[in-house]
């Protein structure tokens, strides 16, 4: 697998930057972004370690499941430095390390399945400034045929949110620039209602 | 136009004064069931936590703002807490209410699964809404679930019944089968009748001698005899002795439900002289057996019973009424 990657991250004098928020924004291209896993829905973000632990580079990423009703997504990671950003290439997607100045964007391996549930929905949920890079499937059971859900690779803008679901809950995400935070709709619904009569909105009683 | 609504909580027959604030919600957070998926918002506020008494209420797409405010109400904002008992607690009454035009429903919360359930609703209402609904509602113990709408003539609150209550709560409020009852009563023949089994002896020992000598197999209709046979008791027999039902009735005559005023040693078992049996301690639910009690409680028994069996507090006027 790791031959895999090094072959793909070889390809990388193809390699053509995320157009959208590079170009759009007008973002310098060598800006580094964060990479953050969210393990399960309803975790908190964490930043992924670039290491292993005995110190040695982190090769690749991995999206999603290999299996039956499955897919799995791999994404190299290539060069040297502390921080990442990701390029696509002709063949795919890779994360180039180096030693790029922040911005306010950060990556983030999303996974959104939870505990097994026979139709819970397992997915993302109402995304907003979020661009999926790459995309896996985790399912459940052998045949892969009971209930699946989706690990994403994603480029998240400032600003954006997206809902997902666990068991038993729904958790919102939100990515300020700076950091993430959490909250459940019950949270979210009480803050926005706040704002809107605030701002003069609503009917009075 | 903003109007103000003076915050009420309803919960059964209680009505308390605010509503509970706490992170800048009205928390949800119900007795039984289980609130393990998102329950939903009942209100947010900018209120600190604590208790909001006078208030206006905003709307909007996201959910109900509630502001403190310092003006005469002119409607209440009534959280009603419907609740069905759990384990432990099947055999006291639910509480649901019937909303109807009268009031607007802003939002709603609710548990689900696990051993019983509750849902919240916060509605806006007319005066006096609250207060109607909680008068109406029986919080006695096997009186049966209930669900109640609003009767804005009904100052009275409970429905007035001719019939023993203690009877009628037996019979989970069905005053068909309460009268039927109290017609097998009259014609059971009093001359056969044990008043030691009848008054002193256990459930068993009451429900077979009072079905063999009815030759009704279905002579309870399906009520605890333990609950009713004060009745025959006080039907059939010229002296009612102070047997386990008058034991029952001093009890909650004596103190309240948590029965901490009782001094009768509860847990020590006494051996039936007659029949060679044993009497256990009081049922719990005895303790809301009646109100009325007074009505049916009888003097007690000079010698063994009152002696080492009841050490009990009596109230004064007890007399046996008789329902011939």
């Amino acid at each position: 697998m790791s031959g895999d990657c090094r072959s793909i991250a070889a390809i990388h004098a193809h390699e053509i930057s995320f157009g959208i928020n590079s170009n759009l924004t007008g973002r310098k291209e060598e800006e580094a972004m964060k990479l953050y896993q969210i393990s399960s829905p309803g975790s908190s973000p964490a930043l992924m370690k670039l290491e292993t632990e005995e110190g040695q580079p982190v090769a690749h990423i991995a999206v999603g499941e290999r299996g039956r009703g499955r897919d799995e997504g791999i994404v190299p990671i290539i060069g040297e430095g502390p921080e990442v950003r990701a390029k696509e290439t002709d063949e795919g997607v890779v994360l180039v390390r180096g030693n790029w100045d922040n911005e306010d964007r950060c990556l983030a391996v999303i996974n959104a399945v939870g505990s097994y549930d026979r139709h819970r929905s397992y997915g993302i949920h109402d995304a907003q400034g979020l661009q999926t890079v790459l995309s896996g499937t985790i399912a459940f059971g052998d045949a892969g045929r009971t209930n699946s859900g989706a690990e994403v690779l994603a480029i998240v803008s400032p600003g954006a949110t997206f809902k997902l679901n666990s068991k038993y809950a729904s958790t919102w995400y939100t990515w300020t620039g700076t950091e993430w935070q959490t909250e459940s709709p019950e949270e979210r619904k009480a803050r926005l209602a706040l704002q809107k009569v605030e701002q003069g909105g609503g009917e009075w009683l | 136009m903003k109007t103000t609504h003076i915050a009420l909580t309803l919960r059964g027959n209680s009505v308390e004064n605010g509503i509970a604030v706490s992170d800048g919600q009205v928390p949800f957070s119900p007795g039984s069931g289980m609130t393990r998926h998102n329950t939903g918002l009942l209100a947010s506020t900018p209120a600190p936590d604590g208790s909001l008494d006078k208030i206006h209420v905003a709307v909007v797409e996201e959910g109900v703002v509630l502001v403190s405010c310092e003006e005469t109400p002119q409607k209440e904002l009534v959280l009603v807490k419907q609740y069905s008992n759990g384990s432990g607690g099947k055999r006291w009454p639910s509480f649901h209410v019937e909303f109807g035009s009268e009031i607007r429903k802003l939002s709603e919360a609710s548990t689900s699964g696990g051993s019983g359930g509750e849902t919240w609703v916060l509605v806006s209402a007319p005066i006096g809404w609250a207060e109607n609904i909680a008068s109406q509602f029986v919080n006695e113990r096997d009186y049966g679930g209930q669900t109640i709408s609003y009767k804005p003539g009904n100052t009275t609150g409970k429905k007035e019944s001719d019939l023993p209550q203690e009877l009628l709560i037996a019979f989970r409020g069905d005053e068909e089968m309460t009268r039927k009852f109290m017609d097998k009563v009259a014609t059971l023949p009093s001359d056969r009748l044990d008043d030691h089994i009848v008054q002193s002896c256990g459930r068993a020992r009451v429900k077979a001698h009072l079905e063999e000598i009815s030759g009704d197999p279905d002579f309870f209709m399906g009520a605890d005899p333990n609950r009713v046979a004060f009745y025959v008791a006080t039907v059939h027999f010229s002296k009612v002795s102070l047997g386990k039902t008058q034991l029952v009735r001093s009890v909650v005559l004596s103190g309240t439900r948590s029965a901490k005023p009782v001094s009768a040693n509860l847990s020590s078992r006494t051996t039936c002289p007659l029949r060679n049996s044993s009497m256990t301690k009081i049922p719990k639910g005895a303790f809301s057996f009646c109100k009325s009690a007074k009505e049916f409680a009888a003097p007690p028994k000079a010698g063994r019973q009152s002696s080492k069996f009841f050490k009990l507090t009596f109230l004064e006027n007890f007399t046996a009424k008789r329902y011939d």
